[in-house]
């Protein structure tokens, strides 16, 4: 199984210290607060669910091994939280026994499919805000900016022309640049 | 022949060609299928992109979330 996609990210947690927690925890802590949300967990059990899940991360330390080719990481997460979740209802109930089973609730086969599709589009909002943040590092921020308020706001060219002070031409030659960088990046990283 | 540029296709999207241009890409995608599928597929491009825009919003929050607890260690 692969737990960890990235090689050097895998062995600054196998060194264990807070750096490297910091480092997990912040690359994959949003995706898993995300999570919690979509299971309609309190904000306090949303906190537990993020430390659960990176708890037994780095539990497993050990086990950790770089190995895409024995299963894609996306899916070993999906388990665990779905497995931390299952935990946090089971106390809520043990601590409420007057309510109903949240988990029947939680884990409705019929709403199953829904929540698959809820994964894989939180997934690749995570993958964009990965690569996005590569692209911080690497392309121009104007070129980024333009892209961003472009594509992803929706404003429109001649208004982002007028905003950056540059032509119409070089907006779209802007957009165009990061929109192929992006999904160079995208497809790199989205079916770890 | 000469395809429509991928700018050209985006300028189109947004009606930000002239005239000429616009009819002379109107012109050609009437004939070549290639364009016209790079044209559909900029489209369905853009609204993926809006429709990941919204989860992006999301996991901004729930970073902002995270930030107030004490997951991150010192
Ligand atoms: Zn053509």
């Amino acid at each position: 199984m692969a737990f960890v996609t990235d090689p050097n990210l895998l062995a600054d947690i196998k060194k264990g210290d807070n750096a490297a927690w910091n480092l997990f925890a912040k690359k994959y802590g949003a995706l898993i607060w995300l999570r919690g949300s979509d299971y309609h967990l309190t904000p306090d059990e949303q906190e537990q669910l993020t430390q659960d899940v990176l708890v037994s991360f780095f539990k497993a330390q050990d086990s950790f091994v770089y190995a895409p080719e024995k299963g894609r990481f996306r899916d070993y997460l999906r388990q665990i939280i779905k497995n931390c979740i299952f935990q946090i209802l089971r106390k809520r109930q043990q601590d409420n026994n007057n309510e109903e089973i949240q988990e029947n609730t939680a884990f409705d086969e019929n709403d199953d499919e829904a929540k698959r599709k809820r994964e894989d589009e939180e997934w690749m909002a995570h993958v964009y805000s990965q690569a996005l943040a590569e692209l911080k590092r690497t392309v121009k921020p104007r070129k980024l900016q333009s892209f961003m308020m472009c594509r992803l706001q929706n404003k429109r060219p001649e208004d982002v022309a007028k905003f950056q002070k540059v032509s119409l031409a070089t907006v779209y030659n802007d957009c165009n640049e990061v929109m192929e960088k992006l999904m160079e990046l995208v497809k790199t990283l989205k079916d770890a | 022949m000469k395809h429509i540029s991928e700018i050209n296709l985006q300028r189109l999207l947004d009606d930000n060609l002239s005239l000429v241009q616009k009819l002379i890409c109107k012109h050609h995608l009437a004939k070549c299928a290639d364009c016209a599928a790079k044209l559909e597929a900029a489209k369905m491009q853009r609204q993926e992109l809006l429709s990941i825009a919204q989860d992006l919003n999301r996991l901004q929050e729930a970073e902002t979330a995270l930030s107030k607890t004490s997951i991150l260690r010192k």
